[in-house]
């Protein structure tokens, strides 16, 4: 890990998002899902982002394939993906929602693994079939080599008897099976980034372990960089080089690893790992939460958003006057700038 | 640490916080609001529903009085002004027969005048068979000629008033859905209820039966089953045959959705949670699985109604629902079956309207109903 | 750490050798063509006012077991002996749905998911005051005091009881139905995964709850749950279960410390520990999960077993439990191949 560290330091980030907001109009009212996210995904490294249920990860990061769905939109910010250094940068928020250029970066360039497979493969076609489909309309190959590529993946992602599973339907298969078959159907067309969106949160422990060994080991082979989302901590530590904790639509901190678990700035941060259950815990202690709870959409705070769960607010911060922005307080260590003190 | 500290910390947020305490009723309401179409629907509706207890009132002469010589009349128009003078009235209608067809045409004599009064009083009826009364909406003075009467959409070929027989042929029409519609809905959950909680033996023999019944064709069923009512019954008989005849139908795909739901709702876990605070099968069934059943009974209905007007008007037209004198949209049709009457009297189609229309406004309504009853599905 | 008000060593549940097959139905004519056996011989007690966890992977017969015990599921064959409140015992496997019913207001249920284990269409008064009604507390006015009471206890407000559940977030829903289910004063509580569709920060609330609860009203609790870190927090005791069977069951100390079976020092490994710097190497089993309608004869860990010894590999060992230390029981083919 530290051998990569040192590796990737100066390079320019594969893709920058920078004051992403995204909104919903619905009837109720403007949900701002993302509200001013900024982060950056590192080639050949994982970024973890990590945040409770509704906070916008899912929204945050399905904005860069442009896949948000009907209310919502991109109102602000930019996603900036420098996949090739030869070529030049694409702004992806600029591009058309439907247009050929979107296309070939979905599934080609940035691909997502979803939670439940079960909604992302059709029932109706064989799980091999479906992704012969996809090999054949990125890569334009003919119909047996795509069919020799899926035994290929197939292979790679530990799938037990892979002839046969390629004829099986998706509903045939295991929970562990059909996610393993999902990660062969994302990585099959060689993608620069996979978008990884709680690709475990359904499975077991044990088929936790064995996805997440898997994942790491793609990404050794083919460099790709993994966006990774959950909202497990244990999962984060295990499997993440970069991790951004997500609080309300914003990145609240963002740090290395191990800057995250072992120097928390922000005052979430510090919370979310408190509250951790742990093995090595005393039996039957009393766990420390973060007090209160997470706003609702609807009524975001302004200024900053954690400042009615905070325990030492700045006088500014506790009455909104601080926006929200992060700032350097180490290299590569991002704070939020009205928290950088109450934690 | 006591729980005191943590209900504070964990409620002063949300009480700031306004959130609803909306029922199911509420949001259903606050959702379907938003249909504009659908509530536009919902009150034309409504209008014709009330209008429909008030069928006489609007009828300007009796819809049963034949009169020979004044058949096949042409709608008249009301003339409001009279010289720059309001003063409403009709031009009379003057018949001469072709010499040669020996066809009677009308044409209108606007010298000779006759008024149209508001609130006038004209032929006794029995208001909702109650209350006798004499009171019309529009109608002429008394004195007057029968066929020197008020025709707003002309005459049939035996002289009856279209205007005042589509008013009263509206309440049949109309009615024979609501009353189907019951029907369906007893039959439906009932039936499809004791099938989905029970299970077993009784499913299968309730879901053959539905399955037989769905089988058989349905016009020839309706034809032989009409075909098989004495011609002795009388008007009212038949009607509740008739309504009979048509939710056998209907109420098959009230019961295969209820049973279905019933299936899905006894693996709930609030279902579950229930059972094992103790309750019994009539409270699990009454307050937990019927209420989550309305809004699918809601979308039920607002399909079956249009379908069941649609299919008395159908069997009434085919001469196999109701008969003459039971004056229904269906019956007034009748007059429409041969190629003269619709070249030559175009206005006897004219009872073709309350029914496309009324399936419309029907359909809208239920488009929203649908959307809006089921507050729970996000 | 908390203390224990008491804790006696009479069991208050007694389960033994408790199996519930599935059958496998197919055609039309629903021939019974095998069996899945979700729980194959289950025994193990629960004393008073202790919590006792249920873990294993998924699929392994955790719910079918706290349902059998519940009585939501009809048991196949074996005794769950239940010391109600008058110090009766009675045989829950041995009485019909009705005679089941009076003893219901004595084991209450939490149910994994906050959303559907709440009927939408009540207002939380009628939800949490539902056991209380049909127990036989009728007046209104009774039932509102004591759901006053019981949300206090659990932390909502009372004030929010003519709220419908929608307007409640997922950790506030799972108090919801932990009031239902303490309304009626039970003495055993079964939670199965009661906090695993909770994020972190509102489960260690939920955690913190039940433990204060427990000492508070001296509850005894059967806690299903597949997180090893949330079980070793709130248990007293463990039992590992893999395809119907326990394979190992001791105190969190002798399961997490010591553990003897194989499959539960994998498991054990496979927990992903919050601290990039602990980052290890896991114990990977080979091999698919044993079918539950076709077990292998004899351990049926065997064939994932990384050293088994040749006996139990042809199958020739049945499984069984012994106590290896005080309280520390594992199954017997596997004693000496962790
Ligand atoms: N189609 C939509 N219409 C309206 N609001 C939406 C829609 N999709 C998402 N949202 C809102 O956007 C916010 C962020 O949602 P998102 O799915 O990104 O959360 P998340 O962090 O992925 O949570 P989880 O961990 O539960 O997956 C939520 O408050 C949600 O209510
Ligand atoms: N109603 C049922 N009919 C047939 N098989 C069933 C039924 N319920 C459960 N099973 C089977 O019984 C086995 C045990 O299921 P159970 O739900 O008890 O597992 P679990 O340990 O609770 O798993 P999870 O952690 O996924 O909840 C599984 O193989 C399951 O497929
Ligand atoms: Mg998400
Ligand atoms: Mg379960």
């Amino acid at each position: 890990m530290t051998k990569k560290n040192t590796k990737i330091e100066k390079q320019k980030p594969i893709l920058s998002v920078n004051g992403l907001k995204v909104h919903f109009f619905t009837d109720e009212g403007t949900v701002k899902a993302v509200e001013g996210a900024s982060f950056d995904v590192l080639a050949g490294r994982t970024l973890g982002i990590v945040g409770e249920s509704g906070c916008g990860k899912s929204v945050a990061t399905r904005s860069l394939l442009r896949l948000v769905d009907s209310p919502g939109k991109i109102v602000d910010g930019e996603i900036i993906y420098r996949g090739d250094a030869n070529k030049k940068e694409i702004n992806i928020t600029s591009l058309k929602t439907s247009g050929s250029d979107i296309k070939s970066i979905r599934g080609g360039e940035i691909s997502l693994i979803f939670q439940e497979p079960m909604t992302s493969f059709s029932p109706v076609h064989t799980v091999g079939n479906q992704i012969i489909e996809a090999i054949k309309l990125h890569k334009k190959l003919n119909k047996d080599d795509a069919k020799g590529l899926t035994l290929d993946w197939f292979k790679r992602v530990g799938m037990p008897d892979p002839e046969q599973r390629m004829n099986q339907y998706p509903w045939q298969l295991s929970g562990g099976q059909r996610q393993r078959a999902m990660i062969a159907m994302a990585l099959c067309c060689d993608p620069k980034i996979v978008i990884a969106d709680e690709p475990t949160t359904a499975l077991d422990v044990t088929t936790q372990a064995q996805i997440l060994d898997l994942l790491k080991e793609l990404q050794e082979e083919n460099g790709m960089s993994i966006i990774f989302i959950t909202h497990d901590l244990g999962v984060i530590a295990e499997i993440s080089d970069d991790v951004s904790v997500m609080y309300l639509g914003n990145i609240v901190e963002s740090a290395s690893v191990d800057e995250i678990f072992h120097s928390p700035k922000h005052p979430y941060t510090t919370g979310l790992l408190n509250s951790i259950p742990s093995i090595t815990n005393k039996n039957r202690e009393r766990l420390p939460t973060i007090s209160g709870s997470i706003p609702h959409p609807h009524n975001r705070p302004s200024g900053c958003t954690f400042r009615n769960r905070c325990q030492n607010p700045s006088d500014d911060c506790r009455e909104g006057k601080i926006e929200m922005k992060l700032i350097e307080v180490s290299p590569g260590h991002f704070v939020d700038q009205c928290c950088i003190n109450c934690g | 640490m006591s729980s005191e500290s943590n209900i504070e910390k964990v409620d002063n947020i949300n009480s700031e916080e306004r959130v609803s305490v909306a029922s199911q009723g509420q949001l259903i309401w606050w959702r379907f609001r938003k249909h504009k179409l659908a509530v536009f629907s919902a009150i034309l509706l409504l209008l014709l529903y009330l209008t429909t207890l008030f069928a006489e009132f609007f009828a300007t002469s009796d819809p049963l009085e034949s009169e020979a010589f004044r058949g096949l009349i042409q709608p008249q128009p009301i003339h409001f002004f009279d010289e720059g003078k309001l003063s409403p009235h009709v031009c009379a209608m003057e018949g001469t027969r072709d010499p040669y067809t020996y066809k009677k045409t009308y044409k209108p004599n606007c010298d000779k005048k006759t008024p149209v009064e508001f609130f006038t009083k004209g032929y006794e009826y029995e208001w909702l068979g109650l209350i006798p009364m004499d009171r019309h909406l529009i109608g002429v003075p008394e004195g007057y000629l029968a066929e020197e009467h008020i025709f707003l959409l002309g005459t049939d070929i035996q002289g009856r008033d279209m205007w005042s027989r589509i008013w009263v042929a509206s309440r049949l029409s109309l009615s024979i859905g609501l009353v189907g519609v019951t029907l369906t809905l007893i039959f439906g959950i009932s039936l499809g209820g004791i099938s989905g909680f029970y299970g077993g033996f009784i499913d299968t023999i309730i879901q053959r039966i539905i399955e037989i019944i769905r089988a058989v064709p349905t016009i020839p069923l309706w034809m032989a089953l009409s075909a098989a009512m004495p011609f002795s019954w009388s008007i009212v008989q038949i009607y509740f045959s008739i309504t009979l005849i048509i939710s056998l139908f209907a109420w098959t795909d009230l019961a295969r959705v209820v049973r279905g739901r019933f299936l899905s709702l006894r693996e709930e876990d609030f279902v579950t949670a229930a059972v094992l605070s103790g309750a019994n099968e009539r409270r699990i069934i009454f307050r937990h699985v019927m209420p989550s059943l309305y809004s699918h009974i809601i979308a039920a209905v607002s399909l079956a109604i249009p379908l069941m007007i649609i299919s008395e008007t159908a069997l009434s037209f085919l001469g196999l629902g109701l008969q003459a004198p039971a004056i229904s949209w269906g019956t007034l049709l009748q007059g429409t079956q041969n190629v003269q009457s619709v070249a030559l009297y175009k206005w006897l189609m004219i009872p073709a309207f309350p029914v496309v229309g009324s399936i419309l406004l029907f359909n809208f309504l239920g488009d929203g109903l649908r959307d809006a009853a089921d507050p729970y599905s996000d | 750490m908390t203390t224990k008000n008491k804790k006696d060593d009479s069991p208050i549940l007694e389960v033994t050798n408790l199996k519930k097959y599935f059958p496998i139905q197919k055609g039309i004519f629903k021939k019974i063509v095998g069996n899945v056996r979700a729980v194959d011989g289950v025994d193990f007690s629960i004393n008073k006012g202790e919590t006792v966890s249920l873990v294993g992977e998924s699929g392994c017969g955790k719910t079918t077991t706290a349902r059998c015990i519940m009585r939501a599921l009809d048991p196949t064959s074996g005794e769950i002996k239940f010391k109600t409140k008058n110090n009766e015992i009675i045989d829950l496997s041995k009485l019909s749905k009705d005679e089941v019913r009076p003893y219901r207001d004595d084991i209450q249920m939490i149910f994994q998911d906050p959303f559907s284990s709440l009927n939408p269409r009540m207002t939380l008064f009628d939800i949490v005051g539902e056991p209380l009604l049909v127990n036989g507390m009728k007046a209104k006015k009774e039932r509102e005091e004591r759901v006053s009471e019981i949300m206090h206890q659990v932390g909502l407000r009372p004030e929010y009881m003519m709220r419908f559940p929608h307007a409640f977030s997922g950790g506030q829903r799972q108090r919801i139905g932990i009031a239902r289910a303490l309304s009626i004063n039970p003495s055993l509580i079964v939670a199965d995964e009661p906090v695993s569709a909770l994020d972190v920060s509102v489960q260690a609330q939920v955690l913190n709850l039940m433990m204060d609860l427990q000492d508070q009203l001296n509850l005894t609790y059967l806690f299903v749950s597949h997180d090893l870190s949330v079980v070793s927090q709130i248990s007293d005791r463990v039992i590992v279960m893999y395809v119907g069977k326990i394979v190992e069951s001791g105190t969190p100390k002798q399961i997490f410390e010591s553990p003897k079976h194989p499959y539960t020092s994998a498991l054990l490994s496979s927990v992903p520990k919050a601290d990039p710097r602990l980052r290890q190497e896991r114990i990977v089993l080979k091999g698919e999960v044993a079918n539950a309608a076709d077990p292998p004869s004899g351990c049926t860990f065997r064939t994932r077993c990384p050293n088994p010894t040749d006996d139990c590999r042809d199958g020739n060992i049945e499984m069984g439990l012994i106590e290896v230390s005080p309280g520390h029981w594992v199954d017997q083919c596997c004693v000496n191949c962790g």
